[in-house]
């Protein structure tokens, strides 16, 4: 992950939840890391 | 020629490219080496720099990134950042733009830095054409580590080439009672995981992704597909204790046949080493380029490096091209990137580190032998 710190902690928060979080979906982790580094932007 | 005598003649580089007689280069270099085999490896920069006849300070800062960061901004904010910061790939760019990195050009020019840093680096350490950070190795991320005899319990003979193939020989795996996939409870750890198989499964997505930070490749298909193979190994492939689980600890159920495969960078390759454990087929672990079903050799290129930020005090500014000198020393380049250094200079204790040095004279450590054998060679990377 060769982006700013503040995206790529953005991109590590939301994988993290996917693998800690059973019943959350691909497309619910896909939508959420976007919005996550959208909001850093 | 022992890197004492070279960290000395780097001491009169320093001096006569100031242009001022210094009457002690000094440095503080703020990392997130703290402990262990990096704090060891840091150290022993240190004691470089002291033999050059340098005056040598430290400051680690635990845990993410994002902690230098916050103390690299605090500093600079004050007026006074510090002359020497571990940082990465575009945050060297951003500082850069602030106008306080110092500008190692002339030095660089001296040593031919050019010349010998890997070419896939240049752009990051001089982005707008000057120098002014230094690469301290290249660490490949996208390995996948097998055990050999979890390997021929299962009847593999090869590492899997494609996700598909990866997650069949797992199948075997789980179906003779093995865990497939060693992980740890680490944050980075599941996302060095979702970028082997983002850039596995598409190479143009993982660098629309996690290069560029593309927000609607983020979303897209293609990444919501990977989500899935995440899930799938967490589900099915990985085991249910990884909440609490160490990377030792991971490491070991891989090199024990406990499991049959540990994703990660080659700086596993000292863990392994420095526990004892052996490469091949006939011994402990193999390992291999991570699944790509694009049918080529890749890198993910990943390389720890220092920015030197200007300072009003000589002393400092004389340290700074000095403490640039060292890192990209041959002895030091090798110091830092070679997994056993204990073995070779029996002063060190440098076990678990094992990358590759940033200039080009050296290969890498446990590479297939399907790869060129100069391993700066323009692989697609990102």
């Amino acid at each position: 992950m060769t982006v700013l710190q503040k995206f790529r902690g953005a991109m590590m928060d939301t994988i993290t939840q996917f693998v800690n979080t059973p019943d959350m979906t691909s497309q619910a982790a896909a939508q959420a890391m976007s919005d996550a580094v959208a909001a850093q932007q | 020629m022992n890197f004492v005598t070279k960290a000395g003649l780097g001491l009169l580089a320093a001096v006569l490219l100031t242009g001022a007689a210094s009457a002690a280069p000094k440095t503080n270099l703020m990392s997130q080496w703290a402990s262990g085999s990096d704090g060891a490896a840091i150290a022993k920069l240190g004691d470089m720099f002291t033999a050059a006849g340098g005056e040598w300070q430290a400051t680690s800062i635990a845990g993410h990134t994002a902690n230098t960061l916050a103390k690299l901004n605090a500093d600079a904010m004050a007026g006074n950042p510090p002359p020497a910061v571990q940082l990465k790939g575009p945050e060297i760019a951003e500082w850069n733009e602030t106008g306080q990195t110092a500008d190692l050009t002339d030095i660089a020019t001296k040593e031919g830095w050019d010349k010998t840093v890997a070419p896939e680096l240049l752009p990051v350490m001089k982005p707008a054409g000057k120098w002014v950070a230094v690469p301290m190795n290249i660490h490949r991320i996208n390995w996948t580590w097998a055990s050999s005899k979890a390997m021929k319990q299962v009847g593999l003979t090869a590492m899997p080439k494609t996700w598909a193939e990866f997650n069949a020989d797992c199948d075997k795996a789980v179906a003779a009672g093995l865990v497939c996939v060693a992980h740890l409870s680490a944050d980075w750890t599941d996302a060095t995981t979702m970028e082997n198989i983002v850039y596995g499964m598409d190479l143009d997505l993982d660098k629309k992704a996690f290069v560029d930070g593309d927000v609607d490749a983020l979303k897209s298909p293609g990444m919501i597909k990977a989500f899935d193979q995440l899930r799938l190994m967490v589900n099915k492939y990985m085991d249910p204790g990884i909440a609490g689980r160490d990377y030792d600890t991971a490491s070991n159920m891989m090199a024990q046949g406990k499991a049959l495969f540990f994703i990660m960078g080659d700086w596993e390759i000292g863990t392994l080493t420095a526990a004892g454990y052996k490469y091949g087929m006939d011994n402990d672990y193999i390992c291999g380029q991570s699944p790509t079903d694009w049918g080529k050799p890749g890198f993910i290129l990943n390389s720890d490096s220092v920015v030197l930020f200007k300072q009003s005090d000589p002393d400092y500014a004389a340290g700074g091209q000095l403490l640039a000198h060292l890192i990209m020393s041959p002895d030091f380049q090798y110091i830092f990137t070679r997994p056993r250094a204990r073995s070779r200079r029996a002063s060190m204790s440098i076990s678990r580190r094992a990358s590759i040095p940033a200039r080009c004279s050296r290969r890498p450590t446990c590479m297939p032998r399907s790869m060129p054998a100069r391993w700066c060679a323009r692989w697609p990377t990102t």
